[in-house]
């Protein structure tokens, strides 16, 4: 059960103290904050507790407060034993040390103080773990374990399997889980998920779980995450205290008529007075791209008097630290950071937050903006400048909502089955379990609540190798019995295989891109390099590049400004939109429609509703009209689909506002059947406001219609996703995550996959033999539930009403298709049989012999 | 189907003369190879294999099988699917004379054919044609491997040789619209009249011959074949005859 909880009053609180910790506390602070009002009390009691609270607001002591006081309190009994009592995990590695800093401090506090009354403590250790730490530091802490051990989700899954560390941490009293809102929505929080049951099953007693988290919905949701099936956790918000002020920014009044040099000159310039007239800002950009521009352009305008820094993933650590270090000491005006600066780290007193370009979503728009006003009773600034038209309306959008606190609502994946291996394989590797009893511990963890016993059969099958034609059973990983119905661990080797292949991070990157003078432009992954065909033309880090050949593991390339891709890109930066905000935005459309012949009225609606200024309403105004005067406008109840053709091809914009994910599902069933019915290939380009379909074949309007079908939506995704290059790329990091492929082999970097076998012919063989192969499911389940909104997709499709839909003949690209149609192919349904291919081959090469014979 | 001399080049990957069906590079057990270097999947190329070669014994009525080197994958030992895989092919076969070259990859394989009364050849005649793996250099009197005492009265300064051999894995990779396709093929040298086969596996990659600079295989490299002069045929569903090498690089397909 989730149980919304209470704030305490300061004596309740300082009840469950041990008299030392209470005066330090005394002399130390004023009052309690609000995420320590209500956990400290409830985590003494043993209560599960999730807290979303603000950065700044004292919510690491909230977590470890309790734990320190029964540390002090057992200290003082001189009982402290050679085992851990409190265990941290956060996903930012980076700031681990951090929070160890962040305890000695209070602790060396309270033993001075206990120093002076003369009351003699036991010295409480605490100790970093991660993939860092050496073997020095490991031994150290198996000898004389730290009390409290702060560590990362994949650190914790390998010491849960390590024979001997794993002895010390069986009776813990509290597990603190931060930063839960960075978790729950991804394979990385899934594997957590499994960790901490595995864990629990170890535990003499069950821990207390606390669980810290930004601003994040629904809170149950994320409860019900860090608990796990069948217990209870109370849930606290205290993101509201801290006050916010946002608006929407545009640099100019008509996004059309203007030159993008002109639009970016005043860009920097508004961001260049930002600087000017504050403390510190913060500037977050969508890409890291972006960042390096915005610092190079800032520094220019703003001289040496301003000094302005970089912060993002790319950067060296010294950087990054240089960076924090300069933030905290009031050393910088401004500092640029693309995603890097969002979670954790104190970063000082900023009193601007500028958001250049939608941060895509309101939790991530208001854990940025809440990088602002350095205590929780400071207001929060935000400013969100527009990049371009569809920017403007889209920001407009999302502040108001932010304003109103209507959140995202973040998905958990449900029961992936790669994550879900790894730990079946962890498991054995602990000792023989019998299939119920393993079963039931899996189904505890809140995303595999749902987990058939089928399902989880099927998996110790795939493990251990079974299938129909293995009688002998060499491929296993584990042992499994099925008469007996028990699973345990097989030969010496499958622990260390496990040691280095556990985790959920996607493949590193592993082939440079460079050119022939050994200029390195960026790195690509090993698949995609490998599909590459000579002469192929491809974008990365914003440069077109053709590909020339390859040289062990580089790819050399040239660049050719200005050519056509011919491979679809691999690689967004982009964060998608949401289906929720995506919706709120199409009803805006039929909001600004209903009033468009009225300018002063629409302005004067914009300035009053959304707190635009004059220059964003007007924007916003000229949008609208020229879109109007063009074609039509879309909006929730009209689906407008505009159609024209360029050099040959018939292009197809469907204006369906509604997020890249569901979007991606949508446009991939679209081009699929359009495929199916002209036999063509199909290629398209998807974005949050809608996707393009480009063909040399002509649709009938009715044709167009008919693609609104919900039946059979899924078997035609299925369908496009087997011809598509994104099934192959999915498939081989699923098979690495659930161990079919390993990273990593005994020590050695391995990469035979794709010297000789044919993926493409393993994974068609495989959707032959063995439809129900968990790889293969895992694989269509992450693309179609995780990478695409399939349910949002159905969703949206049952709501359209076939007389909504218009199809409007276009001579070029009008202002809301303008976005759409500038992306570029993102990925193509091959329709046409690869017999067809090699015909119209042949055909050509024959035309090309005929040539040259009359030439010559 | 396309034929070249007496050769009928199936889209199967087997060449047919006179009611001989010829294939080459089956790699049996690759599977099991592959799990010893970190990449584990369930067994799926003997059936396939099995199922493609039933077909085209029925269509061709072919009445004897050769393959020309390389039935089985790894090189060291025998892996214990290799011998499961191979044995299996071999009962399944068991109505039809079948005989085998010897691969790089065969070692050890005597082993297991013994049992079935099997001899392991280096090299086998069909007419005019021999057919040998391709993986050692020719000799002015035969092969090199002196070892064997071999002697094909291969005279390489007679310019056809009138060779089949294996080894290769060609094929030819192609973008369309966005896409990858690749097609395995035949390889087929006019001057000197040599025939190289597809790999018969369906799990083989094959090696690109539009981006390669050489041959794999000696004899090719030696015999002073042009790779660009060589005759492609793609197979898919049909044998297509593209031309030579050069003239699929110079229609600008790649």
């Amino acid at each position: 059960m989730i149980i919304q909880g209470n704030p305490h009053e300061n004596e309740e609180i300082y009840n469950t103290f041990h008299p030392l910790v209470a005066e330090w506390f005394r002399l130390k602070y004023s009052s309690f904050t609000p995420p320590q009002r209500y956990a400290i009390v409830e985590a003494f009691n043993g209560n599960n507790i999730l807290v979303s609270s603000p950065t700044g607001s004292g919510k690491t002591l909230a977590a470890f407060l309790t734990a320190i006081n029964m540390l002090i309190e057992i200290a003082e009994k001189d009982k402290l034993e050679k085992r851990v009592y409190a265990l941290y995990i956060s996903p930012l590695k980076a700031l681990n040390n951090d929070i160890k800093k962040n305890l000695e401090e209070p602790l060396a506090e309270i033993y001075q103080l206990a120093e002076k009354k003369g009351v003699k403590l036991q010295k409480i250790r605490i100790g970093v773990r991660t993939g860092d730490t050496d073997s020095a530091e490991k031994q150290k802490q198996l000898r004389n374990p730290p009390h409290i051990l702060i560590t990362t989700p994949e650190t914790f899954s390998i010491i849960l399997a390590s024979p001997k560390f794993s002895q010390k941490l069986t009776r813990i009293r509290f597990l603190i889980i931060d930063e839960v809102h960075s978790l729950a929505e991804n394979k990385r929080g899934t594997h957590l998920s499994l960790s901490v049951e595995r864990f629990t099953a170890m535990q003499e007693e069950e821990a207390t779980r606390i669980g810290l988290s930004a601003t994040i919905a629904p809170l149950e949701e994320i409860a019900r995450y860090l608990v796990g099936n069948d217990r209870d956790c109370m849930v606290a918000d205290v993101t509201f205290e801290k006050p916010i002020d946002i608006k929407v920014i545009s640099p100019i009044e008509d996004f059309f008529n203007i030159s993008s040099e002109m639009i970016s000159s005043k860009l920097y310039s508004i961001l260049a007075d930002y600087v000017r007239n504050s403390k510190t800002v913060l500037i977050f950009t969508n890409t890291r791209s972006a960042t390096e521009r915005v610092v190079f352009h800032l520094r220019k305008t703003l001289g040496d008097d301003y000094p302005v820094k970089a912060h993002h993933s790319s950067l060296s650590k010294e950087i990054r630290l240089n960076v924090e270090e300069d933030l905290k000491l009031g050393n910088l005006r401004c500092v640029v950071s693309s995603t890097s600066l969002e979670l954790g780290i104190d970063i000082g007193t900023i009193d601007l937050v500028v958001l250049l370009g939608s941060p895509k979503s309101i939790n991530r728009a208001l854990q940025r903006i809440g990088r602002s006003g350095h205590r929780l009773s400071d207001t929060s600034i935000g400013r969100i400048v527009v990049v371009d038209q569809d920017d403007l309306v889209e920001c407009t959008v999302l502040a108001k909502e932010a304003l109103d606190r209507n959140l995202d609502k973040i998905v958990i994946p449900e029961k992936p089955l790669d994550v879900l291996a790894q730990h079946i394989v962890g498991m054995a590797i602990e000792k023989r379990w019998s299939v119920e009893e393993a079963y039931n511990l899996v189904k505890k963890a809140y995303p595999y609540r749902n987990l058939t016993k089928q399902e989880f059969i099927g998996m110790l099958r795939y493990l251990s190798g079974h299938s129909e034609l293995e009688k002998k059973r060499v491929y296993g990983k584990i042992w499994f019995d099925e008469e007996v119905e028990e699973f345990g661990r097989r030969g010496k080797l499958i622990r260390p295989i496990y040691y280095l292949n556990t985790g959920t991070i996607p493949d590193e990157v592993a082939i440079k891109v460079a050119t022939k003078d050994k200029r390195v432009i960026g790195k690509v992954e090993e698949e995609f390099a490998e599909r590459l065909v000579k002469g192929d033309i491809f974008v990365l880090a914003g440069r077109t590049l053709r590909f020339l050949y390859s040289r062990g593991t580089r790819i050399i390339v040239e660049e050719v400004e200005g050519e056509k891709p011919t491979v679809p890109s691999w690689f967004s930066e982009q964060l998608p939109l949401s289906y929720d905000l995506a919706t709120r935005i199409q009803k805006f459309r039929a909001e600004i429609k209903g009033m468009i012949s009225n300018e002063r009225r629409t302005i004067e609606h914009l300035m009053k509703e959304y707190n635009l200024e004059k220059k964003a309403a007007t924007a916003m105004f000229n949008y609208f009209k020229e879109q109007k005067i063009f074609s039509e406008i879309p909006d929730v109840n009209n689906i407008i689909i505009e159609k024209f053709e360029e050099n040959n091809k018939y292009h197809y914009i469907f204006h369906t506002l509604i997020g890249r994910k569901a979007n991606s599902a949508l446009s991939r069933v679209f081009a699929y059947r359009v495929g199916m019915l002209k036999k063509r290939n199909v290629q398209f380009s998807v974005n949050d406001n809608g996707f393009m379909l480009i063909l040399d074949r002509e649709l009938e309007n009715q044709e167009i219609i008919e693609l609104f079908d919900d039946n059979q939506f899924k078997d035609d995704l299925k369908g496009a996703l087997d011809k598509t290059e994104l099934l192959r790329r999915r498939f081989r990091h699923v098979a690495v995550r659930s161990m079919m492929i390993l990273r990593n082999y005994l020590g050695r970097e391995k990469s035979v996959f794709r010297q000789q076998l044919s993926s493409d012919s393993i994974l068609k063989l495989l959707k032959k033999n063995f439809p129900d192969f968990p790889v293969l499911r895992e694989t269509y389940r992450e693309i179609m539930e995780d990478s695409m909104d399939l349910k949002n997709a159905l969703i949206y499709l049952s709501k359209v009403k076939r007389e909504n839909i218009r199809i409007n003949q276009i001579p070029y690209p009008g202002p809301f298709a303008l976005n759409i149609y500038i992306l570029g192919e993102e990925d193509v349904v091959l329709m046409e049989d690869k017999r067809q291919v090699l015909k119209a081959l042949h055909e050509k090469i024959m035309k090309s012999i005929s040539e040259k014979t009359i030439v010559t | 189907m396309t034929k070249i001399d007496e050769l009928l080049l199936t889209p199967r990957k087997a060449v047919i003369i006179d009611r001989t069906a010829i294939i080459s590079d089956l790699h049996l057990g690759i599977e099991s190879m592959m799990e010893g270097r970190s990449v584990t999947f369930p067994r799926v190329q003997i059936q396939e294999i099995i199922g493609s070669l039933r077909s085209i014994i029925n269509d061709h009525a072919v009445k004897k099988v050769i393959i020309a080197g390389d039935l089985k994958q790894e090189f060291s030992r025998n892996l214990p699917y290799e011998w499961e895989d191979v044995e299996l092919f071999l009962k399944t076969f068991s109505d039809i004379p079948i005989e085998i070259i010897r691969g790089n990859h065969d070692n050890y394989l005597s082993s297991i054919l013994s049992k079935y009364r099997i001899e392991l050849k280096d090299s086998l005649k069909v007419g005019k044609y021999t057919i040998i793996h391709g993986h050692r250099k020719l000799e002015k009197n035969g092969l090199r491997d002196k070892k064997r005492n071999l002697n094909l009265n291969l005279n390489p300064s007679i310019n056809k040789l009138n060779l089949i051999i294996g080894h290769e894995h060609p094929a030819i990779k192609i973008r369309k619209s966005g896409a990858l396709y690749r097609y395995p093929c035949y390889l087929h040298s006019k001057e000197r009249n040599i025939l190289v086969l597809p790999a018969f596996s369906p799990l083989s990659q094959g090696t690109d011959i539009l981006t390669a600079n050489s041959f794999l295989s000696p004899i090719l490299n030696d015999e002073k074949v042009k790779l660009d002069d060589v005759d492609v045929y793609a197979v898919e569903g049909d044998v297509l005859h593209l031309g030579k090498v050069k003239d699929i690089k110079k229609a600008g397909i790649v």
